[in-house]
C-alpha cells in the first residue's frame, strides 16, 4: 500500500506555496517533511490524507482519495494533528478507542475484538498500565505515545504526523521516533513533518523540503539535506562528512 | 363651604392663586384613562365643554365603553406626553399605573393632577365618579351618575347564581376578594369561590387546584368566537369533571366586558343571570 | 462506567418523585386512588380528574422535558467542544422563545399547538445555524458564550418589541407574558404527546450522533480523519438541538441552565463516551425537572414558573464549573 501523491499544489492568498509536487510513501519506510515556517508542511500532510483541498491527485493503494469512503480512509490512513486535543476527563482507554471508529457501525458499540486491539496498541507504545489513567495527568511524552496508540488502532497502513515531537523534549522526541521507525520497518508507511533537520537527517529514509518559495524537492535524506542546498532554504550552516550525519554549524555569538 | 373648600384646595395643589379658575372657559380638563373619559362624558354639560383632551383608546370598542362619543374635534392624547402639557390643561385625569415621571411634570407645570386608584368594585366605581365630579366642580352630577348606576345595579340584581359557587379564570389567574368580579358576581347570587378560600386580588391559580375546587360556574374572558372558547376550555384537562362543565355552565364573556371597571359592571351581572336563566338546572 | 449505584439511585428518586407528584397537591387524593387509577380501576370522578387527566401528563411532561434539555445540553457541550455550551446560555431558547412569541402575537396558535413549536424550532436553529457560522472560525470558550450572549439580548429584544406592539391588545400581550413565563400548568396528554415525539425523534438522532460526539473530542482535525463527515454532524447535530430546545421552551417556556448543570452531573459518573453520558443526561434532567416541578407545585396555591427555580439553583452550579476550569486551566 503506497500513499501517492501527483501534481501537488497549494496556494495561500495568492501565495504559491509549492506546485508540481510529486511524492510516494511506500509501506515500510519513513519520510519526512521539512521547510521553513509557513512554507506549507501542515497544508501538504492535511491534503495528503484527504482532509484538505490540494492542487493534483493522492491516491492510497491505486485508489483516488476522494473515491473513497470517509471510514475506509480512515481505516487507511491515520492523521495525527499538530496539537492534538483530548476533552477533560478522558481516559487513555477512551482515546485510543476513538481509534477503532472507522471500524464500527454507526449503533455499534465496542466489541471485545475492538477492546484487543486497544490493549495490543498500548502495549506496542508501552503504555498498557495507564489504561484508566485521565488523559489530563500525563506528561506530554505519554500523551504523545497514547496518541500514537490511537493511530495503531485504526490499523491504518499509512500513517501521517504533523510535528509530533514539537512540544517533547529531545529524549522523548527520540524515543518516539524510534518508535515510529520500528513501526515502518514492521511495514508500516510514515510520513511526518519534522522541524529539526538533523532528526529527519537521522530517522527518515525519504525527505520532502518545502522551500517556501513556491518549490519543492523530493529525494533521498542524502539528496535533499545537502548543507549547501539547505543554506538557501533556511540561511543556516549545516555539514555533513562523507557520508555521516548531518549536523548543525552553531554561529559564533559574541557574548 | 364645599366650594371653598374646593377652591382652597385647588390653591394648595396647584401652589400659586389662579384667579380666573371660577370661570367655565379658564378650566381646561384633560383625560388620559378611559375611565375618566367615559365618567366625564356622562357628567354632561358644562363638564364635556371644559374637556380639552380624552385618551387615544377612547374609541377602541375593546376596551372603550362610549366609542364615537366624543367630538372627534377634542385630541386624543397618549399618556402624560408633551403633546398633553402643550394643550394647557388645568387638570388632568390619570390611573395609579400611570408614569411617575410624566405625572411630576404635570405637577411641576402647576397643573392639578387627579390620580384615579381603586379598580375594585361598584364602591370604588362610586368613589372614582365622585373624585371625578368633585375636581371638576360637579359634585351633584357626579351623584347623579352614581345613582343612574345604582338604579341599573338593581334592576340586574338577581338571585339566578343560587349560592352557586363561581371562579373567573383568565391567562391563569383568578378574579378574589376586592375585584370587580367579585362583585359582580355576588350580585347575581353566586358565592364567589377564591373570595371564599380566602384569596385577595388576581393571584395565579394552577388548574389542578381550580378542578379541585369543584366549581358550579367558570367564567372565562373570551375574544370573538365565545362559543368556540367555552368549547375548548372544557376540553381542557381535568375540567370535564368539574360541576361547572357538567352543568354547561362555562360562561365566556368578551374580554372587555369582563375586565370592565365602570357602569359595565352591571352588564356582567345582567349576563350571568341571563345564562343561568337560560341554561338548565 | 465510574458509579452505576448513584445512577441506579437517581432512577429511584424519579420514580419516587413520580408517585409523589400524582398523590400531592389540591384535592383529597390518597395513595389507593393513585393506584387505582393507574390499574384502570373505578374511582371517584374528581379523583380521576385529578390524577389522569392533570398530573399524570403534566408530570410525564416535567420527566419528557427534563430528559430533552438535558440531552440537547450534552449534545450541545459535544458539538461545540465547551462544557459550558447549552441552548440557554448560548441563546438557542430565546431564539425558540422569540420565535414563538411572535407566532402567538400574529393568533398563529388557533391554527394548532404544532404550529408555535415549529415556529420555536426554527427560532432555535435560526440562533444555532448564526453560533455554528461564527464557532467555527474560532471556537474558543469566550468568543462562543459571548456570541450567545450577543444573540440572547437581539432575540430578547425582538421579544420585547413584540411585546410592546401586543400591550395595544391586552389580552394577548398576556398571552405572550404568560407563555414565554412558562409553565407545567394544565398541560394535557396532547402536550406529552408532542413533548414524547420531540424526544423520540431526538434521542434516535442522538444515539446516531454518538460516536461522531466521541470523536469530535479529539478536536474536529481528527475527528474528520476518523471517518467523521463534519458537515454532515453539523447539520444532524443542530437539527437534534433545535428540534429538542424549540419544542421544550414551545411546551414549557424557556427553562435555562439544566442543559448546563445535567451533562456535568452525568459526566462525573459516567465519563465522557456519549454512548453512556447522553442516556445518563436525559435520566438526570428527568429526574431534576419532576422535582423542580414538584417544588413549584408544593409553594401554595400560587403558580411559580420552573424557569424561575432551574435559573436559582442552575447559577451557582454554573459558577462552580466556572471556578473549576479556570483551577484546570492555572
Amino acid at each position: 500500500m503506497t500513499l501517492h501523491g501527483q501534481q501537488l499544489g497549494a496556494t495561500v492568498g495568492g501565495r504559491v506555496l509549492f506546485s508540481g509536487l510529486d511524492l510516494e510513501v511506500p509501506s515500510g519506510s519513513m519520510s519526512a517533511i521539512v521547510g521553513p515556517n509557513g512554507s506549507g508542511k501542515s497544508t501538504l500532510i492535511r491534503g495528503l490524507c484527504g482532509l484538505g483541498d490540494l492542487e493534483g491527485s493522492v491516491s492510497h493503494g491505486g485508489r483516488p482519495l476522494h473515491e473513497l469512503e470517509p471510514r475506509a480512509r480512515a481505516r487507511a490512513i491515520a492523521y495525527l494533528p499538530q496539537q492534538a486535543a483530548a476533552a477533560p476527563g478522558m481516559t487513555v482507554q477512551d482515546v485510543v478507542m476513538l481509534g477503532r471508529l472507522p471500524h464500527r457501525t454507526r449503533l455499534a458499540g465496542p466489541s471485545s475484538a475492538d477492546r484487543e486491539h486497544v490493549l495490543q496498541s498500548l502495549e506496542t507504545v508501552g503504555m498498557q498500565d495507564f489504561v484508566e489513567r485521565s488523559i489530563q495527568t500525563l506528561s506530554g511524552g505519554e500523551r504523545q505515545r497514547v496518541m500514537l496508540a490511537r493511530m495503531l488502532a485504526t490499523e491504518a497502513n499509512t500513517m501521517v504526523l504533523d510535528e509530533p515531537t514539537a512540544a517533547l523534549d529531545v529524549g522523548h522526541a527520540l524515543e518516539l521516533l524510534g518508535t515510529l521507525r520500528g513501526l515502518a520497518s514492521a511495514g508500516r508507511a510514515i510520513l511526518l513533518a519534522l522541524h529539526d533537520l538533523t532528526l529527519a537527517d537521522a530517522y527518515a529514509d525519504r525527505v520532502v523540503c518545502l522551500t517556501g518559495s513556491g518549490t519543492a524537492e523530493v529525494g533521498s535524506r542524502e539528496e535533499v539535506l545537502d548543507p549547501v542546498k539547505l543554506h538557501k532554504v533556511f540561511g543556516v550552516q549545516f555539514s555533513r562528512q562523507n557520508g555521516g550525519p548531518l549536523r548543525l554549524e552553531l554561529p559564533v555569538t559574541t557574548r | 363651604m364645599r366650594f371653598a373648600g374646593l377652591v382652597i384646595g385647588l390653591l394648595a395643589v396647584s401652589g400659586c392663586p389662579r384667579p380666573s379658575a371660577e370661570t367655565p372657559t379658564t378650566v381646561r380638563i384633560a383625560s388620559v384613562t378611559i375611565d375618566s373619559d367615559a365618567t366625564l362624558w356622562a357628567l354632561g354639560e358644562p363638564v364635556r365643554g371644559n374637556v380639552v383632551a380624552v385618551s387615544a383608546l377612547v374609541d377602541d370598542a375593546r376596551y372603550s365603553p362610549i366609542t364615537n362619543t366624543w367630538p372627534a374635534s377634542i385630541p386624543r392624547v397618549k399618556g402624560t406626553s408633551e403633546s398633553l402639557l402643550a394643550l394647557q390643561p388645568s387638570v388632568v385625569f390619570l390611573a395609579e399605573w400611570s408614569d411617575p415621571a410624566g405625572r411630576a411634570l404635570l405637577e411641576q407645570s402647576n397643573i392639578e393632577v387627579v390620580v384615579l386608584s381603586g379598580y375594585g368594585g361598584f364602591e370604588d366605581y362610586r368613589a372614582r365618579v365622585r373624585s371625578i365630579a368633585k375636581a371638576v366642580d360637579a359634585t351633584p352630577r357626579g351623584d347623579a351618575v352614581i345613582e343612574a348606576f345604582d338604579v341599573s345595579l338593581r334592576a340586574a340584581r338577581s338571585n339566578a347564581g343560587a349560592g352557586l359557587s363561581i371562579v373567573s379564570y383568565a391567562n391563569g389567574n383568578v378574579a378574589a376578594a376586592g375585584t370587580t368580579f367579585a362583585d359582580e358576581a355576588e350580585a347575581a347570587g353566586f358565592v364567589n369561590l377564591p373570595s371564599r378560600e380566602g384569596l385577595e386580588g388576581h393571584p395565579g391559580v394552577s388548574l389542578e387546584q381550580l378542578v379541585a375546587w369543584q366549581p358550579a360556574a367558570i367564567v372565562i374572558p373570551c375574544e370573538s368566537d365565545c362559543a368556540q372558547t367555552e368549547a375548548a376550555f372544557a376540553r381542557r384537562p381535568g375540567v370535564e369533571a368539574t360541576p361547572a362543565a357538567k352543568q354547561g355552565r362555562i360562561i365566556a364573556i368578551e374580554g372587555p366586558l369582563l375586565f370592565a371597571t365602570g357602569p359595565r359592571m352591571v352588564e356582567v351581572t345582567r349576563a350571568l343571570t341571563q345564562r343561568i336563566e337560560e341554561a338548565p338546572r | 462506567m465510574k458509579r452505576p449505584s448513584t445512577l441506579l439511585a437517581v432512577a429511584v428518586v424519579l420514580v419516587v418523585a413520580l408517585w409523589c407528584s400524582l398523590v400531592l397537591g389540591p384535592g383529597d387524593v390518597q395513595h389507593g386512588d393513585v393506584a387505582a387509577v393507574l390499574l384502570g380501576r373505578e374511582v371517584p370522578p374528581l379523583a380521576r380528574a385529578l390524577v389522569w387527566d392533570l398530573r399524570l401528563p403534566r408530570s410525564l411532561l416535567a420527566v419528557t422535558i427534563g430528559a430533552a434539555l438535558g440531552l440537547a445540553g450534552a449534545i450541545t457541550q459535544g458539538l461545540f467542544r465547551n462544557p459550558l455550551a447549552e441552548p440557554g446560555v448560548l441563546g438557542v431558547s430565546s431564539g425558540a422563545a422569540m420565535a414563538g412569541a411572535i407566532g402567538l402575537a400574529a393568533g398563529l396558535d388557533a391554527s394548532g399547538p404544532w404550529v408555535i413549536a415549529g415556529l420555536a424550532c426554527l427560532g432555535a436553529i435560526a440562533v444555532l445555524l448564526v453560533l455554528m457560522l461564527w464557532a467555527r472560525a474560532d471556537a474558543r470558550l469566550s468568543t462562543l458564550i459571548l456570541c450567545g450572549v450577543a444573540l440572547a439580548s437581539v432575540c430578547g429584544a425582538i421579544t420585547t418589541l413584540v411585546l410592546s406592539v401586543g400591550i395595544e391588545r391586552w389580552e394577548i400581550g398576556m398571552k405572550v407574558v404568560r407563555w414565554l413565563m412558562g409553565s407545567f400548568d394544565g398541560r394535557s396528554w396532547v402536550h406529552l404527546s408532542v413533548g414524547a415525539t420531540a424526544l423520540g425523534l431526538g434521542g434516535a438522532l442522538a444515539a446516531w450522533l454518538r460516536q461522531d460526539l466521541d470523536a469530535l473530542q479529539l478536536g474536529p482535525a481528527t475527528a474528520s480523519s476518523l471517518g467523521v463527515d463534519l458537515r454532515r454532524t453539523w447539520r444532524v447535530g443542530i437539527t437534534t438541538v433545535g428540534l429538542l430546545a424549540g419544542i421544550c421552551t414551545a411546551l414549557t417556556g424557556v427553562i435555562g441552565f439544566v442543559g448546563l448543570v445535567v451533562p456535568h452531573i452525568a459526566r462525573g459518573l459516567v465519563g465522557t463516551g456519549h454512548s453512556r453520558l447522553l442516556p445518563a443526561a436525559a435520566l438526570i434532567g428527568a429526574a431534576l425537572m419532576l422535582l423542580v416541578d414538584l417544588l413549584t407545585r408544593s409553594v401554595g396555591a400560587v403558580a411559580l414558573p420552573p424557569g424561575v427555580i432551574t435559573i436559582l439553583l442552575g447559577t451557582p452550579v454554573f459558577l462552580v464549573v466556572l471556578s473549576r476550569m479556570r483551577a484546570e486551566v492555572a
